[in-house]
């Protein structure tokens, strides 16, 4: 049989829960005003991977025998920044990402700007890219090999990034180590 | 806090042959890959699937059979019943969690590799959350319908919210996009600790929707309940 709860004997069964009410309204208060600060000044997360630039890492990329992974992402992409956050941010995603394919982080410009860079513009053309986060595996004669479009999670990302790399080192030509049964 | 409300709670959680079974599946499976994949990673996830067995139909299932009702003539009240209840599931949830770190632990150091210290603080302190923010969101849903109905609107709200997020994908639609996480988020409240690791500035933002949507849950559950009509004649 249960024990009496302190100070249940005189008071009521059906006590209203005053003290959580205000805790949640004050946590309320409190989450709308950070979540709007926080818009306006995003906290720094720490960019782990090895970005290379658009213009470098075709290059790179022949000389290390990876693929290039080209990053369409938005600045106002709820999306891209939990990406950033859960892949980029994270040491062992990061690395992955670093270690299997030639990054390049590419931000579309649209909305704020009117217009992209030429670099990008190209690029968002080439690939066709309607939505963000856009990531676009692209191989040495500058073709994609795989593309995704949103964010599964960091787990699927990673592993979807490891497993396009095999596939594309396994390809006779593809300036890769071919493996040979 | 009464323990022995918190004893009798988990001792007719860990005696159902159902959950017994489903916590056997979400705990053996991923030490099973930490086993296999030498990373204990695969741990980081159960304990919100814990708590959501051990919660599903913390209130309703009680008040279907008439317990409940029989427990409310001692003197105990409804809102400590709840919270009660609630934190019965966090501590079960994490203390399960626990013991699968440490043989995840072992089962690295029989591979000769061992896991990093602060990654394991790390993924006992995001347990920890995400144990109290399902059980807490289960528990507020228990008090809305009896049985395992609780269940039925944890997993039609998922389904619906997934549409929707795809759809948005589909069509573009960022209000809608942001609206989904949103909800995703109240339905299963989570919070990362990895800028521990980073050493990095925490996000209040995170820290405060999660703590929101925790009290929140709490209060209106306890409202809820508090409301509910449990006499036998109701039923």
């Amino acid at each position: 049989m249960p024990p009496a709860d302190p100070g249940r004997a005189q008071g009521p069964s059906r006590r209203d829960p005053k003290l959580l009410w205000i805790a949640a309204a004050a946590l309320l208060v409190a989450r709308v005003a950070t979540g709007v600060y926080e818009e306006k000044h995003p906290p720094n997360r720490p960019d782990l991977v090895a970005w290379m630039s658009a213009a470098a890492a075709p290059a790179a990329a022949a000389t290390a025998g990876k693929p290039v992974l080209y990053d369409f992402s938005a600045e106002w992409c709820g999306p891209c920044q939990r990406m950033e956050r859960e892949v980029f941010a994270d040491p062992k995603s990061a690395s992955i990402v670093s270690t299997f394919v030639v990054p390049v982080h590419l931000v579309d410009r649209r909305r704020e700007d009117g217009h992209n860079s030429a670099i990008v513009d190209s690029l968002v053309r080439a690939h066709d890219v309607n939505a963000f986060p856009t990531i676009v595996i692209v191989g040495a004669d500058g073709k994609a090999i795989d593309r995704m479009e949103g964010y599964p999670g960091a787990e699927k990302f990673t592993s979807w990034v490891a497993t396009t790399s095999a596939k594309y080192r396994m390809i006779p030509n593809s300036g890769g180590p071919i493996t040979r049964p | 806090m009464n323990p022995t409300l918190i004893a009798a709670f988990l001792r007719q959680r860990f005696t159902s042959p159902m959950r017994a079974g489903l916590l056997f599946l979400v705990t053996v499976f991923p030490l099973g890959a930490v086993a296999v994949t030498g990373t204990i990673s695969p741990l980081a996830g159960i304990a919100s699937p814990i708590a959501l067995i051990l919660a599903a139909g913390a209130i309703g299932q009680d008040v279907a059979s008439g317990t409940l009702q029989l427990l409310l003539v001692r003197p105990v009240s409804r809102p400590s019943v709840l919270l009660n209840r609630w934190l019965a599931c966090v501590l079960a949830a994490v203390g399960l969690t626990l013991a699968m770190l440490v043989l995840g632990t072992l089962a690295l150091l029989l591979r000769h590799t061992h896991p990093d210290g602060l990654d394991l603080v790390r993924i006992v302190l995001e347990s920890a959350c995400s144990a109290a923010g399902s059980a807490a969101v289960m528990a507020m849903l228990s008090t809305l319908v009896g049985g395992l109905g609780d269940v039925g609107l944890l997993v039609a709200a998922v389904i619906v919210t997934q549409t929707f997020a795809g759809l948005a994908t589909l069509e573009h639609w960022d209000w809608l996009a942001r609206t989904c996480t949103e909800i995703q988020g109240v339905i299963s409240p989570q919070l990362g600790w990895e800028w521990m690791v980073h050493g990095s500035p925490p996000s209040w933002f995170a820290i405060t929707s999660w703590a929101s949507t925790v009290t929140l849950a709490l209060a209106a559950g306890i409202a809820r309940l508090n409301r509910r009509e449990l006499s036998y004649a109701a039923g």
